[in-house]
């Protein structure tokens, strides 16, 4: 089986399955009665200019200070500037800084550099790119391998949203809206930079990469409005769809209706016959029902009315999925805003105020309610703001503490509940490729080749990486490289790390080596490079051992061995 | 937990096996007691081999045949077990026919790919809120620390696919993935240039430069990594990785189990039970038959048949099939109607399981479908039933339970009985 490409279906699964077959059949039985694409005027919550931004981090600091007051938690000290410079590179862009912007970070004397370093990464090209990385993996995730999928398309989908700074409530409606073609057509793996064009070079049909993740779900909309409903308002309503909640007040009638939201979206063929790679289709919303095909039982959901989760009624709607992405994204939806900020908290900090992030039930224990409640009027108030919700929290004392657990951990628990300090994570699968790629100088040499070049040589190293790290169901967060015998023998023994490590010329040893100064330099700027901070008296000391304990000869190969050592260590491969 | 149907609790009541018979009455007398005793079935398989029929084969084609209904095309024939008639592109296995219980009454909901792969990995459907551990995860975590399970080799391997990880269970119980069975596992060699001496080095290296770290952060999960990594170079390091080595089997054993990556798998399979494997899943890729169903089946079946069949015949001349339980299934089977690309859609409601080895109790069709295979005619087995067997075989109380992270408890089948019919 190939579980390496992430778009190209395995061989003998590519074709159309029962799920399409139903939503081909209904679109074959609905000819074109199809609601006009018109340019969607905004729904009014995103037409309103965003007001003045209400929060600073110091509000979060007062907050939690007083809970580790009341619970008698000493947290952990300040992470220092090396620290903090490396946790919010990766976390607000996907990888490790550059030795220069270590270097520069260290010796700037100014008061409020962290907050001048937060905004510059906020405004770097490797925001975008890292969250589209983490959008793409909560989306798609890495079960979209149907041949109507082009994830290269939905990336640069997801990625002009974040280049653009789109406003959260604008990227989800969007999203629940989207209509047109899915793809060029062909290999995306082949051909990445033609997955990325804007139009369809065959008839100018424009391209709309969003429609690819509700085709992910292949006309299973209880699937889809499961999803939906959990992704972006931390409702699990699909608890619900066998039989009605156990705990929470959702009956199974709640879950064909939301669902029913989606029953008037239907996909049409663009290309008959066996094709290549993506089959090329259009997403498009009718008025009217869709038949089901014959021999197919009606689904509970086709005649349920169409339903939000509170309730609203969206029968007389012409547009379902529309009327439903307007109710989502109002500002006085419970739900919307509380979930997006407390998913972005736990990708901050890792924890969320409630656990798991897309979990959001009366229930669920949630820390500091109040603090959750006041970031959500913020985020609304700020115009749905990403960025100023990352800032506020990049800023706030919570997350700048250092990853010291304490010698004696609570029995309850509460020093962890309360971030009282920073928690350690894996870093995913893509931010680890990237910051190898940052360190030893690998992007740079592949962005040499020239994009179209380049991008397949990304593309060649996921798929390598993609087989030994692609057990799973899609998960939310950090869970992909989560540290499997395979995952540990592939970073051992494995090309990319043991190319990266070695001393060629053009690679990064290669020049470190090369520079002028003493050896002492060269472990300063392996150590910037790859663990982004300066090494210690004792550790420059351990890595000369080391280099000096090997004869003559061998040296080369021992300074090969620590840089590998670097590599596989956890210091490296943890956000810290 | 108490059986599903009224038709399990039935099959159950006809057992005659003493102990088995006690055991599941006490399930079925009251779930609590049962669980209170917890006293864990005897083993009569201490290895499982899923020969994974990836995309969902037709029932009809292949396990239960129809010769002579509307949709049928392949006739049927004969095995060595009286009135047991398989697909005529089987004719390897029907000598094999006295070995194999064909559950011809499967039976789920799940019609799409994932889902019910999930489910026939897990026994459950999927549900966002946990994530289920596969059969492989809770036998390697329920044998840990017995005798017998402590190896340098992982003890869930999956050839040619990713299976389903432990979920809940944690990674240390996850399989263990080879790629392509025609050579070594991916990285279990150092890299060029790196002999033995230079890796410990490195190991030493890399040990003493992430120990300040790991002071500082005190944090569990680095206790954790440490004991993956040191797997990893257990299994780097073990005499026994020659088990993946099919290299080493003579040409007429290569030949025998076909010419195939799953024909070299199976053969992979046999010798990581020899190694003391204890769960092995071997995928056949193919089966999602939507076009030109009938030339692709038969290309599938010519692959199965020299593979499965061989695949007992050495099993049962090492002495191993007996104590080996061997299961062969997809996540669903496909539509008796033949659709315009005369091809054969999803079809979860009816469709075939074959068991064989380990405590099975061989020559038998299960249950039965409608005359056109379009329905369960008799005896309706569900996945959690089918689960419920597999683990009872392999030692495993199909009711106990386990705590989940969200602090709910799951059991390893819910709703799931073991069929005393399928046991010897």
């Amino acid at each position: 089986m190939d579980g390496t490409s992430n778009v190209v279906t395995m061989p003998g699964m590519s074709k159309t399955h029962l799920a399409l077959v139903t939503a081909l059949a209904f679109a074959a039985a609905c000819g074109s009665r199809t609601v006009a694409r018109s340019p969607a005027p905004l729904p009014s919550p995103i037409a309103r200019p965003p007001a003045a931004p209400l929060l600073d981090s110091a509000a979060i600091d007062r907050e939690v200070r007083a809970a580790w007051t009341k619970a008698r938690i000493t947290p952990a000290k300040d992470a220092d500037d090396a620290t903090f410079l490396r946790r919010a590179t990766l976390d607000l862009t996907g990888r490790i800084p550059t030795e220069a912007a270590v270097t520069a970070f260290l010796a700037d004397p100014s008061k409020d550099k962290r907050g001048k370093a937060v905004d510059a990464l906020l405004a770097s090209p490797a925001y975008a790119d890292h969250f589209t990385n983490v959008w793409d993996r909560i989306l798609l995730g890495r079960d979209a391998r149907q041949n109507l999928v082009d994830r290269v398309a939905f990336r640069k989908w997801l990625h002009d949203a974040f280049a653009k700074d789109t406003r959260y409530d604008r990227l989800v409606f969007d999203l629940i809206t989207a209509t047109g073609r899915n793809s060029v057509g062909g290999r995306p793996g082949r051909d990445p930079a033609a997955h990325r064009a804007e139009v369809d070079d065959d008839d100018d049909a424009p391209i709309h990469g969003a429609v690819n993740w509700f085709l992910k779900y292949q006309g299973n909309l209880p699937d889809l409005a499961g999803a939906t409903s959990r992704v972006f308002l931390g409702v699990q309503i699909q608890c619900a769809e066998c039989h009605d909640h156990k705990t929470e007040a959702w009956k199974t009638a709640d879950f064909q209706s939301f669902t029913a939201c989606f029953a008037r979206t239907r996909v049409e063929r663009i290309e008959k016959g066996k094709v290549t790679g993506v089959r090329r289709v259009e997403v498009k919303d009718t008025s009217r029902p869709l038949r089901p095909p014959k021999r197919m039982d009606v689904p509970d959901w086709a005649s349920a009315p169409p339903r939000a989760l509170d309730g609203t009624d969206f029968s007389q709607s012409p547009n379902r999925r529309r009327a439903l992405a307007e109710w989502m994204i109002a500002p006085k939806n419970p739900w919307f805003a509380r979930e997006i900020v407390n998913r972005t908290w736990a990708q901050m900090l890792g924890r969320g105020f409630f656990e798991p992030v897309d979990d959001l039930r009366a229930s669920n224990p949630t820390t500091l309610p109040d603090l959750l409640a006041r970031l959500e009027r913020d985020f609304v108030a700020s115009g749905y703001d990403l960025k100023h919700l990352l800032r506020v929290i990049a800023l706030s004392e919570a997350y700048q503490r250092a990853a010291e657990a304490p010698a004696a951990p609570r029995e309850d628990g509460l020093d962890e509940e309360l971030w009282s300090h920073f928690q350690i994570t894996r870093m995913g699968a893509d931010e680890l490729l990237d910051s190898l790629a940052s360190a030893t100088r690998l992007g740079e040499r592949l962005d040499r080749l020239g994009e179209a070049e380049a991008e397949r040589g990304r593309f060649a190293l996921r798929r390598q990486f993609a087989f030994a790290f692609d057990v799973d169901e899609d998960g939310d967060h950090h869970d992909e490289f989560d540290g499997t015998v395979s995952q540990a023998l592939w970073l051992m023994n494995g090309q990319l790390v043991n190319r990266a490590s070695s001393a060629l010329p053009a690679s990064a040893l290669g020049e470190i080596l090369a520079s002028p100064g003493d050896d002492a330099s060269k472990v300063r700027s392996m150590y910037l490079r790859t663990l982004s901070r300066e090494p210690s008296a004792g550790e420059t000391a351990r890595v000369l051992a080391v280099v000096h304990g090997a004869r003559p000869g061998d040296r080369r190969a021992a300074w090969e061995d620590v840089f590998w050592a670097i590599l596989d260590s956890s210091e490296f491969l943890f956000n810290h | 937990m108490t059986p599903s149907s009224p038709l399990s609790r039935r099959a159950l009541l006809s057992t005659t096996a003493g102990s088995l018979a006690a055991l599941l009455a006490s399930r079925l007398v009251d779930p609590r007691v049962a669980r209170a005793a917890a006293s864990a079935p005897e083993p009569r398989a201490r290895a499982c081999i899923v020969l994974w029929m990836n995309g969902g084969p037709s029932h009809i084609d292949t396990f239960d045949p129809k010769p002579g209904a509307a949709t049928a095309r392949f006739a049927a024939i004969k095995t060595r077990a009286p009135g047991l008639a398989i697909s005529e592109h089987l004719p390897l296995l029907a000598e094999h026919g006295d070995r194999l219980a064909v559950i011809r009454s499967m039976t789920s909901k799940e019609g799409n790919h994932d889902r019910a792969r999930y489910l026939l990995h897990t026994g459950y459907s999927p549900n966002p809120t946990v994530k289920h551990p596969s059969l492989g995860g809770w036998i390697v975590e329920e044998t840990r620390g017995k005798a017998g399970a402590e190896s340098d080799i992982p003890s869930f391997v999956s050839i040619g696919g990713p299976s389903v990880g432990a979920g809940f269970l944690g990674l240390q119980n996850g399989p263990f993935i080879v790629s392509d069975p025609n050579r070594p596992p991916d990285n279990v060699a150092p890299a060029r240039d790196v002999d033995d001496a230079r890796f410990a080095r490195r190991l030493a290296a890399r040990d003493a430069l992430e120990q300040r770290f790991r002071d500082a952060t005190r944090d569990p999960q680095l206790d954790g990594r440490r004991a993956i990594d040191e797997q990893a170079v257990r299994l780097m390091r073990s005499s026994k990785l020659v088990a993946f080595d099919v290299s080493q089997e003579p040409e007429a054993a290569k030949k025998a189990y076909g010419d195939s990556k799953f024909g070299r798998g199976c053969l992979m399979a046999r010798r990581l039970v020899e190694a003391g494997v204890k769960v092995i899943e071997v995928v056949l890729d193919g089966w999602d038959t939507h076009q030109d169903n009938f030339e692709r089946t038969k290309k599938l079946m010519a692959q199965l048949d020299p593979a499965f069949s061989s695949l007992l015949a050495d099993l049962k001349d090492r002495k191993l099939l007996d104590s080996t339980l061997v299961a062969c299934v997809g996540e669903f089977g496909r539509t008796p109607k033949i659709n315009a690309q005369d091809g054969r859609d999803h079809f979860p409601a009816a469709w075939s399981a074959v068991l064989a080895g380990g405590g099975i109790r061989g020559g038998q069709a299960y249950g039965a479908t409608s005359a056109d295979g379009s329905q369960v005619a008799d005896k309706p087995v569900t996945v959690p039933n089918l689960f419920a067997t597999a683990t009872t075989l392999l030692g495993l109380d199909p009711g106990k339970t386990v705590t989940s992270p969200i602090g709910r408890p799951i059991a390893i089948t819910e709703d799931g009985a073991p069929i005393a019919a399928l046991i010897t």
